[in-house]
């Protein structure tokens, strides 16, 4: 194996700086108990975006909570997932190594995923019974 | 097909990022983006394709930084409550 093959993109480690601050910041830090930035989306409309609540859902993956991350957003726990297995797969065929395709490596992959924030985005809106589980 | 250029990066993981993450609409323009670049590269229209790409970079781009600026202001608003916050926590 050459020394090039494992070479990693400046991003790869500008995104490996940031997560170790995140995981750092959001182990120590509860969102839930206030003083903490909430989402300018929603102290402006007062509407749910996609991303409202991943902070807490962050913070529940990090005590390893996955019900109480899945509770405040349904969607940041398979997101985590996804991209870890992107990265993963990435890396793999850099150094030659067969792996499994990345999901959003499938040219149907950017429909798919704006489909799925489109509705969660919509239902997780909706004042009535079923849907409220989705808000965070 | 011959002189079949390369796929441009349709830059959806940091579409995803942005969305996810950063609670903003740039996010969703990306994903929009990505989903051209596919398109239009699966069609043939190689030139189109890359225009999308890079208006996909952009976006992403753009609301990664508008993400993190709303951060820092934030910061230094709100700066002293996170700071009170993580000593509250400390006493656990």
């Amino acid at each position: 194996m050459r020394a090039t093959d494992l070479k990693i993109p400046w991003y790869g480690y500008a995104g490996m700086a940031g997560l170790l601050v995140l995981v750092l910041l959001y182990y120590g830090i509860n969102p839930e108990r206030g003083g903490f930035p909430a989402c300018p989306f929603h102290e402006l409309t007062g509407f749910f975006c996609t991303g409202c609540g991943s902070q807490r859902a962050l913070h529940d993956l990090l005590h390893l909570d996955v019900a109480g991350a899945l509770g405040h957003n349904l969607l940041f726990p398979p997101v985590v997932v996804l991209l870890a297995w992107h990265v993963v797969s990435r890396m793999a065929a850099r150094s030659g190594r067969r792996a499994w395709k990345s999901p959003l490596d499938y040219s149907r992959a950017p429909l798919l995923v704006l489909g799925i924030v489109l509705v969660f985005t919509l239902l997780r809106n909706l004042p009535w019974e079923p849907f409220r589980l989705l808000a965070p | 097909m011959e002189n079949q250029p390369p796929k441009p990066n349709n830059y959806l993981v940091l579409a995803i990022i942005c969305t996810v993450c950063c609670c903003l609409p740039a996010g969703i323009v990306s994903i929009v983006y990505a989903a051209r670049v596919n398109e239009t590269y699966a069609r043939g229209e190689y030139t189109l394709a890359e225009q999308y790409s890079s208006s996909a970079r952009t976006w992403g781009i753009v609301g990664l930084v508008i993400g993190g600026i709303g951060v820092i202001i934030y910061l230094a608003l709100f700066g002293f409550g996170i700071f009170a916050g993580i000593m509250e926590n400390a006493r656990y």
